[in-house]
């Protein structure tokens, strides 16, 4: 337990190395486009130290309200695709194939993973592929695929939840404020869940209208080079899609290359990708005999929750990862040439009609380990898996240590030492099987109790203690 | 969100229930635990403090039909009580005048009826109301 | 009610024009994502000759989550509980994305073919199993008989 814990530290820290060098590895900015994308990478990389170095103490020391709120709303500012972030004709984020909800990893990082080209771009999928399309039907097709999947704008969920105006910050005036403290804090944070799903789905139709608006504006003008840039020209919608691949985990059709994974070379789709983590805290599974009863697992020491890193879709080998190689003959969008200027070759447009099984398909490298650096692994886009890990546990110990002090405190109320609530009840029929049925052996029973609960408490204690020398 | 059939539905329920998760003053299981269709539960209710209810332990039976949970299921009270909402001959919970069951919405499943009932024992109007004598039933 | 994932319709498209043999799965009308399934017991185990019915649903996060599945016929089993619960890996901590309703399913029929007593869900059919493998088995065969005879 104790090995496998520090081997993970180091790989964790391994790849903080390496992140920062991602980061600074950026060219001088060129032109205004470039320029405007190095301010934005600069904003995004703020954003990550931000949320690294405060992410952990978020778990332990109480931040205001306001500041995570506005954390949240920068990790949903992410996730929005914008037409003119566009790597190799792909995008910085999902297209929608998984609800919001679902994505929870770290999405500066993933959007340095791609501009790096470490990671396939969020294409935008196909929901079928025929390869009898023509290239004028090809093209349509891709020209009228939306941004960003249709997302439900009135979930159930929020039907009864007011959301005001969006333009003001401050949504204490919709909160009822007859109702308890808890249930204050309770409707507040649904009025902000409420309002942000609204404020998400403007950001992004705001930056749909956009994309179509300078598609009808780019067909209306005759001038090639006066177009908008940014969006890419036909030949590289040609070019990528015009051989499709379906991800073999949500069976929609991706531009070629995806990324490989690192052990067992299946392809899958960044937004697929995404999704695949550790699994929740949980005590090992142990074979059992049938014959013996079985530990509750509130028993347990919560020092043994364990949390594995993901294992691979397809293969199962622990610490799933992939590599992704990026095309040779293409380099637009950021860090490469306008998308709008991109020019299909001649001769290789042909090559690759003509010969199926090119260059393209499929990984050129055998299976790596994930410690090799051209190998991302699901735990590096969620690092803050191990603070999840320590907060369970905390979770846990607090629960059993209040638990055993319930449970001493019943122990209290026997029938022999009548409590201070028997005796303020003015019903006659005091105890009853109920209260004696707790107690068997009081005095030896609670002795028992006491000294679990002061061990439980120093448990937690030490945790913390543990947690605020790391997160300091 | 799509819709959970009702067998899967209740299996979440029961699990719930098993695993002690719900809240402490209540509790429901599966009357019969050979019943694949798990029609029939069973339900406690700890009389909430304050009241004449305080330390009584209340048994109800529950019964979730094929439309479940997009019907409410019928509740029915085993031990006595006095309680508007409750029929005073069969025990039966009248869908009537018992709001959970009357504006019954999917999400809703038997914890919320149990909590919700334990809430209607504590109501200022109902709290104070003579109960029969404990430990008699319908 | 949000559109139905593509994995889920082509999954349906081809469990129906490509059927595995000896299993069969086919949504419900009003549910798309709610299967009725049958599967026939292997051949050379306590449930041949018979037919046994589940059900079987995906979950919104579905294929991120696993399928929950369950029995609806009787079955006599150390993994699978009276009310058709099943303990199998890949429905629970070793379930994969990359894992299809298609493999699910010959999963649960490989599981009838060899039950695993050492991590039961029905404990006293698991005591059974260790205590005298051969009744038990003959039990599963009487129960196979009885509630999953072929029609």
């Amino acid at each position: 337990m104790g090995n496998a814990l520090t081997k993970l530290d180091e790989s964790e820290n391994a790849f903080k190395g390496r992140s920062a060098s991602i980061g600074s590895g950026s060219t001088r900015p060129t032109n205004v486009s470039e320029r405007r994308r190095r301010m934005h990478m600069g904003i995004s990389n703020n954003a990550r130290s931000r949320t690294n170095s405060t992410g952990s103490q978020l778990m332990y020391k109480k931040k205001s309200t306001r500041e995570r709120d506005s954390m949240k709303e920068s990790f949903a500012k992410q996730l929005v695709v914008r037409y003119n972030e566009s790597v190799d004709g792909g995008y910085l984020a999902p297209h929608g194939c998984y609800t919001f909800e679902k994505l929870d990893y770290d999405p500066s990082l993933v959007r340095s993973l791609i501009t790096a080209r470490k990671l396939a771009p969020f294409y935008i999928p196909l929901q079928d592929f025929d390869e009898s399309w023509t290239r004028e039907e090809l093209i349509k097709i891709v020209d009228g695929l939306p941004l960003h999947a249709a997302v439900n704008e009135n979930p159930e969920e929020f039907e009864d939840t007011p959301i005001g105006n969006l333009k003001v910050q401050n949504i204490d005036e919709l909160v009822d404020k007859s109702l308890s403290k808890k249930e204050q804090r309770k409707q507040r944070s649904k009025i902000f869940k409420a309002r942000l799903h609204r404020k998400r789905i403007l950001w992004q139709e705001q930056e749909n209208e956009a994309f179509l608006e300078q598609k009808l504006e780019a067909k209306k003008e005759p001038n090639p080079s006066k177009r908008n840039l940014a969006l890419p020209s036909a030949d590289l919608n040609h070019t990528i899609y015009k051989k499709g691949i379906e991800c073999p985990i949500c069976f929609l059709y991706y531009p070629e290359p995806l990324n490989y994974s690192r052990c067992c070379l299946q392809p899958i789709c960044t937004e697929c990708f995404v999704q695949i983590k550790r699994g929740d805290p949980h005590f090992p599974h142990e074979e059992v005999d049938p014959t013996k009863p079985v530990t509750n697992d509130d028993e347990k020491d919560p020092n043994l929750l364990i949390s594995e890193p993901a294992s691979c879709a397809y293969c199962a080998t622990p610490n799933f990862g992939v590599t992704y190689q990026p095309p040779e003959n293409r380099k637009t969008g950021i860090g490469g040439t306008p998308p709008g200027s991109y020019k299909a070759a001649h001769d290789e447009e042909k090559a690759s009609v003509s010969n199926r099984s090119g260059s393209e398909e499929g990984p050129k490298t055998p299976s790596k380990s994930p410690e090799d650096p051209e190998v991302v692994t699901s735990d590096m886009i969620r690092p803050d898996w191990k603070a999840k890990l320590d907060k369970e546990r905390l979770r846990l110990a607090r629960r059993s240590a209040n638990a055993t002090a319930i449970h001493v405190s019943n122990q209290l109320v026997s029938p022999d030492h009548p409590s201070r609530r028997d005796s303020t009840t003015d019903s006659g029929s005091i105890p009853n099987a109920r209260s004696s049925r707790l107690v068997t052996n009081p005095m030896v029973e609670l002795e028992n109790q006491m000294v679990e609960q002061a061990i439980r408490l120093s448990l937690v204690d030490e945790e913390e203690r543990k947690n605020s020398q790391v997160h300091r | 969100m799509s819709k959970v059939p009702r067998n899967f539905r209740l299996l979440e329920e029961l699990e719930k229930g098993e695993k002690g998760l719900g809240p402490e003053s209540c509790s429901y299981g599966l009357a019969d635990s050979d019943d694949i269709s798990m029609t029939t539960w069973n339900g406690t209710i700890l009389g909430p403090p304050h009241s004449n209810h305080e330390n009584r332990i209340y048994s109800l039976s529950i019964e979730c039909g094929p439309q479940y949970p997009d019907q409410p299921p019928s509740i029915k009270f085993i031990s006595k009580i006095n309680l508007p909402c409750v029929d005073p001959n069969t025990g039966q919970v009248t869908p009537s005048t018992f709001h959970t069951l009357r504006d019954w919405k999917r999400a809703y499943n038997m914890e919320t009826i149990l909590l919700d009932l334990r809430k209607e024992m504590a109501t200022p109007s109902n709290k104070k109301l003579p109960q029969p004598e404990e430990g008699s039933t319908f | 009610m949000a559109s139905l994932p593509k994995r889920i319709i082509k999954e349906t498209e081809r469990l129906a024009s490509d059927p595995v043999p000896g299993i069969g799965a086919e949504p419900h009308e009003d549910n798309l994502r709610y299967f009725a399934v049958t599967i026939e017991g292997p051949k050379e185990s306590p449930y041949e000759d018979g037919i046994f019915e589940l059900e079987l649903y995906l979950p919104d996060d579905y294929p991120m989550e696993a399928p929950k599945v369950r029995f609806l016929t009787r079955i006599y089993h150390p993994n699978i509980d009276r009310l058709g619960r099943i303990c199998l890996d890949v429905l629970k901590n070793n379930w994969s994305p990359a894992l299809q309703i298609r493999t699910v399913l010959l999963s649960i029929q490989a599981l009838l073919a060899s039950p695993n007593p050492n991590d039961p869900l029905a404990n006293d059919v698991a005591e059974d199993w260790i205590k005298n493998e051969e009744l038990a088995i003959s039990k599963a065969r009487e129960w196979t008989t009885l509630y999953a005879e072929k029609k």
